[in-house]
């Protein structure tokens, strides 16, 4: 039986997603959860109660999406039907919006299973409201500082959260992320750990914007022996005892990384098995490796690990394929050093030049201070690209980086985005490749919408 | 100390030099090594968080303190962002936990804040600096902290806040220099849009060397047109 508040907010919910479509307004994935929690702000705590196989939070810095998406693909493989919060929405709002989307007007879901994706700041609240059985920590990179104000401050409210989950929930961890594994230390719960376990893939040396440098518990920079992404890797304190600790779940013998590929030994307590990948670069095995680890810990065997994550496709904007008067635009989405780092990286790992947009903007998604361009290796786009061109709000910005970065002179520097990338399409040649900030990347959409290209997202 | 993208200032100030066949050898100095006052022209010193303000600050008592503070008496140029523009100062106080004690080299000193001071600031640099003002008089970047900087007798601000916190939010006061250490909140990074002060600092530490030495100017069109770009998105944002 629902209280009074709860149907209140449900039927308001509702109706405000009903109107938002109707009037063709958005994609309705946040608004109505957002004015439906100020009428009953326990509203999620409520609806969570009512999933039989429970809930699953994942939370960190890059991979949200993609993991819960490749952790729903492998439910579906077991015949289990989760609901998620799709589009990106990963604020409490987008949680609210889904789980209005997936009941009846007397919240009934039908659904077995949750899977939330939950933005770094809103984590605490949404394990409080939903009572996860497995919370999955990906990464801690340095992301919008300007929203969350520190990284340090940030991991120090995430070790409260931990202690509040139960013995027989589970925490997943990223062995490699010196922030994230220490998490574990503070944990009633049943902790799993995944990282990389070839140094093959791996160097010697840090780059140079690494962010967890120091050990989380005497503060003494680390050394590392491999490092694989970033700041992660094979690490370990040269004055205490921390240590990246031995990862139960890992994967060994990568190969075939290329823009739409990766491959990898699944290694997991109870046996092994050969993953294929349809998503490239090294940051897509660590995303599969914490969502078959979740999947394991809930007791999936592993043959349908194997086949969940072999029909991951790429979530809406994070990487996209459109074609565009008889060309293919590819779309990756930049949000953070690391994250561009490793775009560069995979899209020229098959050693072709390719042509180039680069769209920066700095709304409050974006990211309002475009610093972070300076910590992004874009010496690495020297002698790569044939065409290049910079677009966005901020493209002065980039287009000074890439002088200081020495790489060909940009053959337009264009704000308006419309505009550049009309031109980027007519002077490309068979693939374009777009790299766009947050919000330059749902206005890029709606262009190619308007063009007549590509499905509207909240459809994905 | 180096996040918040201020290494773009070390690409800058590399370029820079390069493109007039000015040759730069960088090094990087961390915790525990010494720092060698009579080797190095020109000192920067970044951002970082608290965990590495209170690190950095250790090893400064240390011993480093003492040999930054040489290093400046021989007039070698020190540049100090955020996190390193606190330690140049007396002392950093934070929310919580003890007094963070700094180099003493800038007469300054810093209490943490309730608010964060976020966004986009324009400053009027002060009139007492030599920059070449034929472009702009201003400085041009973003700040976050939320420190409060307050300033001392012996030290002229960087410059005057048109747009933005500056400082402490109340003065209309931003960074902070005396003789050739300058220290202030702004990122962006703040020399690649700034190149008048880039070329300030650059003329400065080599001057130190050779006194009639003069830059040749570069084609900074690029440059120029992001620093507008960055004022007018400041004056839309603020």
């Amino acid at each position: 039986m629902l209280d009074f508040q709860e149907s209140l907010a449900l039927l308001i919910g509702k109706a405000t997603k009903f109107l938002i479509r109707k009037l063709e307004l958005g994609g309705a994935t946040a608004a109505p959860g957002l004015f439906a929690l100020k009428f009953d702000p326990k509203l999620v705590a409520k609806m969570s109660k009512n999933f039989p196989q429970g809930s699953i939070v994942i939370t960190g810095t890059n991979g949200k999406t993609t993991t819960s998406r490749m952790l729903s693909g492998i439910f579906e493989k077991h015949g289990l039907k989760p609901i998620h919060n799709r589009a990106g929405s990963n604020l409490l709002r987008g949680i609210a919006s889904t789980l209005l989307e997936n009941s009846n007007l007397q919240g009934v879901i039908k659904d077995d299973l949750a899977i939330w994706e939950a933005d770094e700041a809103v984590m605490p609240e949404a394990v409080l409201q939903t009572a996860p059985k497995v919370l999955v920590v990906t990464n801690l990179f340095r992301d919008q500082l300007d929203r969350y104000g520190e990284v340090d401050k940030l991991r120090k409210i995430w070790t409260e959260v931990v202690k509040k989950l139960g013995k027989h929930d589970f925490l997943i961890l990223n062995s490699d992320d010196p922030q994230v594994a220490y998490l574990g230390k503070s944990a009633k719960a049943k902790v799993f750990y995944f990282g990389l376990g070839d140094p093959n893939w791996g160097t010697s040396k840090l780059p140079r914007i690494a962010d967890a440098k120091f050990c989380p518990y005497c503060t003494t920079p680390l050394n590392y022996q491999t490092v694989y992404v970033s700041h992660m890797g094979d690490y370990r304190c040269p004055k205490c005892i921390v240590r990246r600790p031995k990862p139960n779940i890992f994967a060994q013998e990568i190969d075939n990384i290329k823009e739409e590929s990766a491959q990898f030994k699944l290694v997991l307590p109870n046996g092994q098995t050969e993953i294929k990948l349809s998503v490239g670069g090294l940051y897509n095995i660590y995303n599969a490796l914490a969502a078959a680890s979740t999947a394991w810990a809930l007791g999936l065997d592993l043959a349908t690990i194997k086949v969940g994550l072999a029909s991951f496709k790429a979530a809406f904007g994070r990487v996209e394929k459109f074609e565009v008067d008889g060309k293919i635009l590819w779309l990756y989405l930049v949000k953070n050093p690391a994250g561009f780092n490793e775009v560069i990286k995979t899209l020229f790992a098959d050693g072709e030049k390719k042509d180039v947009l680069i769209a920066i903007n700095d709304l409050t998604a974006d990211g309002k201070d475009v610093s972070w361009l300076w910590d992004v290796d874009f010496e690495n786009l020297k002698g790569r690209t044939n065409k290049l061109l910079v677009t966005g709000i901020r493209a002065q910005d980039m287009a000074l980086r890439l002088k200081y970065a020495q790489t060909e002179k940009p053959a337009m520097v264009e704000n308006d985005l419309e505009k550049a990338l009309k031109t980027a399409i007519k002077q490309s040649g068979k693939k374009l490749f777009v790299l766009p900030t947050y919000t330059a990347m749902l206005e890029i959409r709606k262009i190619l919408n308007k063009m007549g290209h590509g499905t509207k997202f909240w459809e994905d | 100390m180096n996040i918040y993208g201020d290494d773009g200032n070390i690409i800058c100030l590399t370029q820079r030099c390069q493109w007039r066949g000015i040759e730069v050898k960088v090094d990087q100095i961390t915790i525990d090594e010494k720092i060698n006052p009579d080797k190095y022209d020109l000192y920067f010193f970044g951002g970082g968080q608290d965990q590495q303000q209170i690190a950095v600050s250790r090893d400064l008592r240390k011993g480093n303190g003492k040999l930054l503070k040489k290093a400046a008496e021989q007039k070698a140029v020190i540049l100090a962002i955020c996190g390193g523009y606190q330690l140049l100062g007396h002392y950093y106080q934070p929310a919580q936990g003890h007094i963070i004690p700094g180099v003493g080299i800038l007469d300054l000193f810093t209490v943490a804040g309730k608010k964060r001071m976020i966004g986009n600031v324009v400053v009027e640099l002060d009139r007492h600096l030599t920059i070449n003002g034929k472009q702009s008089t201003k400085l041009v970047g973003f700040e976050n902290h939320s420190g409060q900087t307050l300033l001392g007798k012996r030290v002229r601000p960087l410059g005057k806040v048109l747009k933005g916190f500056g400082n402490n939010g109340k003065d209309k006061k931003e960074g902070a220099y005396h003789d050739n250490v300058f220290g202030c909140y702004l990122h962006g990074s703040i020399l690649p849009k700034n190149p008048h002060f880039a070329d300030y600092l650059i003329r400065l530490a080599l001057q130190r060397k050779d006194s009639s030495f003069n830059l040749v100017p570069l084609d900074d069109g690029l440059e120029w047109q992001t620093h507008q770009a960055a004022v007018t998105r400041t004056y839309q944002t603020k």
